[in-house]
């Protein structure tokens, strides 16, 4: 469904990514890990169009979406989540979802004039599927609340939750799991095979290896930049270039200071 | 125009500028916002030397070192009185109050002083002849006094302790706090820097033209067209970004291809232009590093 | 006193309008709009000059709209990804450099001489009551750009204009082309305020460039700021505080026999330290953002629980 392809990035003088590729296939839940500054969130900004690409091609469905700004990847039907959470503060739950629909005919201001009544019809649609989504992920009872005002772990159920909203059928998730306790991991993980079981294909970066090996049946590791393994994730776990990679970064971050 | 002309031009211009610039660039480095108010600074110090030379009768030089201390002063107390409780609000929310702050000390200059046009009565000054160029006097120390005062900070900068705290601030405000730097002395400091230093360069347009209370905000685009020009949070931006500006601005109003000159009276829509080129080219400026 | 009172009701009204129109830009979408006095500008000579001639006044004034309209384009085109600051210069810059143009083309408008003997659109109708019938026409299109701008709040466009307004990645991400929201913005904001300038002219009978200095956008600033940007409400009552503190004091001017000048610089003081005041005090405003809560039926409730500290967007950074 998604292929990736020979991608280049670099920053000024830093190659952040090195010729990477890979695959996700319809209906599967892919997962991508790596050490930190390995490039996962750079490759997902790539990928969404967040970042141009130095090199290389980035196809959904047959279709390049290479050069493509980030909203009309959207449009095609790949929609992603943040590593840091974007929370419009001034908004409700509710509101949070509703912006998430798609092709809703109130967002051209001359329709919200000229054709109300049906620009209304569409907004209430929308609320009845959203509380069917927030019942969902469990926060259809802070519905009205300012998103300001929720915990972390609700504020990435949220985030999933807009996901859904917009009905895309590849959706990337940047560490659905960051910083979230393990109880509420395990729900995510629930969810996470929940909406994998109706079809929708997913790809995540993770940090947890217990997400991994419970939701993912394909693996990616990303180091400095560049694939180094692919599989399954119980043989890429095993795979003595990861463990290297992942001990490596940990002893050039002792030796920087930083543990 | 004669080519020595032209340069001196060039460098008196870009001195008036830079001065302010630097001041921008300061409160955009340490503080992290655009302040609008640099350039009523700028007035502020132009109107207190008025006030002292003209008004009390003291020694213009005494005068301009006397005011430009006070304007430094100043400086700092509005950061204590004002800026200190937005250290947590948005970039956008200091600089809306710098606009306040701004509109607040032009008019109260105007309140004090009066809004009719003024000057330090210095009299007509007599050019004189080099190299080609016509030059006064008032011109000549205007650029001597920006070169003197850039370097000067130069030197501050990486000579003394205070000059390395300033810099280790602006690079990495936790390291810095991290290695012991009381960062909000630094800050503290800076906005003397800062204010001082559009003092100096309030009173050498003071030297040159004459004073009323808009002196400085007239200014208020040409200077940040400077800053972002040279690369915002930069000081040597800030001088390389003016001296491209003021030679932008003085070759851009001496060519004249085949009869068509750029209108003299559009002189301000100039820095406009520049803005736009810059944001579209290399919005970054020339030395340009901290982008947030 | 009669007269001072619809004098300044009028004023209140007209600003009160403008005040919307900024909130749109600033309060809703987060952009920093400094050079509102411009579109005021366009409205009001593009009127001025059409009704002069003999061209009804609702075209003058759609006219006005139009060309603002391509104005605000002008402006959004280039900054569409620039943070709130370079907003803010180069939205001051291209308005001064439109008055600019006005200033120095005499043979477009008389230049610095402005124009005078603006003829009011049905004097003739009401003679010496004029005034209270300009009061009510004004009030009449501030109903509607009030009902107008809180529809358009409340809809998915509204949603979507606050959503990029702290998260425009996250707008990006859900298919939104955030550039065109953003110039969508930029001209509703622009037309309305264009509407305030015409109003303003056909009212004063007398604009200049020196009428629509940037002060004015200040002035409207302020408003947004002291009465509560976000806030429909909040903003028109900021509108009438800050016209109330402006017209009272030029009547202080009568009893203190102060030289005008001086009365002028002391009502921008006075403003200026309002501005800053509210900014470190109550950035909120008088009457911050309220939530939206949707209800079921699609329509929407306002709510009672006000927002804690939520001010001034500027920028989706």
């Amino acid at each position: 469904m998604l292929d990736v392809r020979n991608i280049d990035k670099a920053f000024g003088g830093l190659q952040a990514l090195r010729d990477v590729s890979l695959t996700v296939e319809e209906g599967t839940i892919t997962g991508l890990i790596g050490p930190n500054g390995s490039g996962k969130t750079t490759l997902f900004n790539v990928i969404t169009g967040f970042y141009e690409k130095d090199r290389g091609t980035v196809t959904l469905r047959g279709r390049s979406i290479g050069d493509l700004p980030p909203h009309s990847i959207a449009d095609r039907g790949m929609v992603r989540s943040f590593q840091i959470p974007q929370v419009p503060r001034g908004m409700t739950v509710m509101e949070n979802m509703l912006v998430a629909g798609q092709g809703l005919a109130g967002e051209n201001p001359i329709a919200v004039f000229l054709r109300g009544s049906a620009v209304r019809r569409q907004d209430q649609e929308m609320v009845g599927r959203a509380e069917v989504l927030l019942d969902r992920v469990g926060l259809l009872k802070q519905r009205d609340e300012l998103t300001g005002s929720l915990s972390g772990g609700q504020v990435k159920l949220l985030a999933i939750a807009q996901t859904l909203m917009t009905d895309a059928d590849l959706i990337l998730l940047d560490e659905p799991t960051a910083g979230v306790d393990l109880a509420l991991t395990d729900q995510i993980m629930d969810l996470l095979k929940d909406i994998h079981s109706e079809g929708k294909t997913m790809m995540l970066v993770e940090h947890k290896m217990r997400v991994i090996s419970g939701v993912c049946e394909y693996v990616y590791v990303l180091d400095a930049g560049e694939v180094i393994a692919s599989g399954e994730p119980a043989a890429v776990q095993s795979d003595q270039r990861v463990i290297e990679a992942y001990l490596g970064a940990e002893e050039s971050q002792k030796a920087r200071g930083w543990r | 125009m004669q080519v020595t002309q032209l340069i001196f031009n060039i460098l008196t211009r870009a001195s008036e500028l830079a001065l302010i610039g630097i001041s921008l660039t300061l409160v955009y480095d340490l503080l992290d916002f655009a302040s609008f108010a640099q350039n009523s600074f700028a007035t502020l110090g132009a109107y207190f030397v008025l006030f002292l030379s003209v008004g009390l009768g003291m020694n213009l030089i005494v005068a301009a070192v006397l005011a430009v201390i006070i304007t430094g002063v100043l400086g700092m107390l509005t950061d204590r009185a004002i800026f200190r409780f937005l250290r947590q609000s948005s970039a956008f929310i200091r600089m809306v109050a710098s606009i306040g702050l701004a509109q607040g000390i032009r008019s109260l200059v105007q309140v004090l002083w009066g809004g009719q046009i003024q000057d330090y009565g210095l009299g007509i000054q007599e050019p004189l002849t080099i190299l080609g160029a016509t030059v006064t006097p008032i011109r000549i120390l205007i650029v001597v006094v920006a070169a003197v005062a850039m370097l000067g900070f130069h030197l501050f900068l990486h000579r003394t302790n205070l000059g390395r705290s300033i810099r280790a601030t602006s690079d990495n405000r936790e390291l810095a706090e991290a290695t012991g730097i009381d960062t909000e002395r630094v800050v503290l400091y800076v906005w003397f820097l800062a204010c001082a230093f559009a003092a100096i360069g309030g009173i050498l347009i003071g030297l040159e033209t004459q004073l009323r209370p808009s002196m400085g905000q007239v200014l208020l685009l040409a200077t940040f067209c400077v800053v972002i020009l040279g690369g915002i949070g930069n000081v040597y931006g800030a001088m390389v970004g003016s001296l491209i500006f003021a030679a932008a601005e003085n070759i851009g109003l001496a060519i004249n291809i085949g009869g068509f000159q750029f209108p003299v009276r559009y002189k301000p829509a100039l820095a406009f232009i520049v803005l736009i080129l810059t944001l579209l080219i290399r919005p970054t400026g020339v030395l340009g590093r901290k982008e947030s | 006193m009669f007269a001072f009172l619809i004098h300044f009701l009028v004023m209140t009204g007209i600003f009160a309008i403008v005040a919307l129109s900024l909130n749109f830009q600033v309060g809703l979408t987060g952009l920093s709009n400094f050079g509102q006095a411009a579109f005021m500008m366009i409205g009001a000579y593009t009127s001025a000059l059409m009704y002069t001639a003999g061209i009804p006044f609702i075209f003058g004034v759609l006219a006005g709209m139009v060309i603002s309209s391509l104005f605000a384009l002008i402006i959004a085109l280039p900054s569409s990804n620039l943070r709130a600051d370079y907003w803010a210069i180069v939205s001051i810059a291209a308005a001064e450099s439109l008055r600019l143009f006005v200033n120095n083309e005499k043979w477009l408008a008389e230049g610095p001489f402005g124009l005078r003997g603006i003829p009011r659109p049905l004097s003739s109708l009401f003679g010496d009551n004029y005034a209270v019938f300009y009061l009510f026409f004004v009030l009449a299109c501030l109903g509607l750009v009030y009902f107008a701008l809180e529809r358009l709040n409340k809809s998915p466009f509204g949603r979507v204009l606050r959503g990029l307004r702290e998260t425009e990645d996250l707008m990006e991400a859900l298919g939104k082309n955030v550039f065109r929201f953003k110039a969508i913005a930029m001209i509703i904001g622009g037309l309305v305020a264009a509407l305030g300038g015409s109003l303003y002219a056909h009212y004063i009978t007398f604009i200049s460039p020196e009428t629509f200095a940037p002060e004015v956008t200040f002035l409207v600033w302020t408003m947004i700021i002291v009465g509560g940007s976000g806030n429909a409400k909040g903003v028109m009552v900021g509108a009438l505080v800050i016209t109330l503190l402006n017209t009272s004091t030029r009547l202080l001017k009568d009893f203190l026999y102060l030289p005008t000048s001086l009365v002028a610089a002391l009502r921008t003081l006075s403003i200026g330290l309002l501005t800053i005041v509210f900014v470190v005090v109550r950035p909120q405003g008088i009457l911050p953002e309220r939530k939206h809560v949707v209800s079921y039926s699609g329509g929407e409730e306002g709510s009672e629980t006000t927002m804690p500290g939520r001010a001034l967007g500027g920028g989706g950074r």
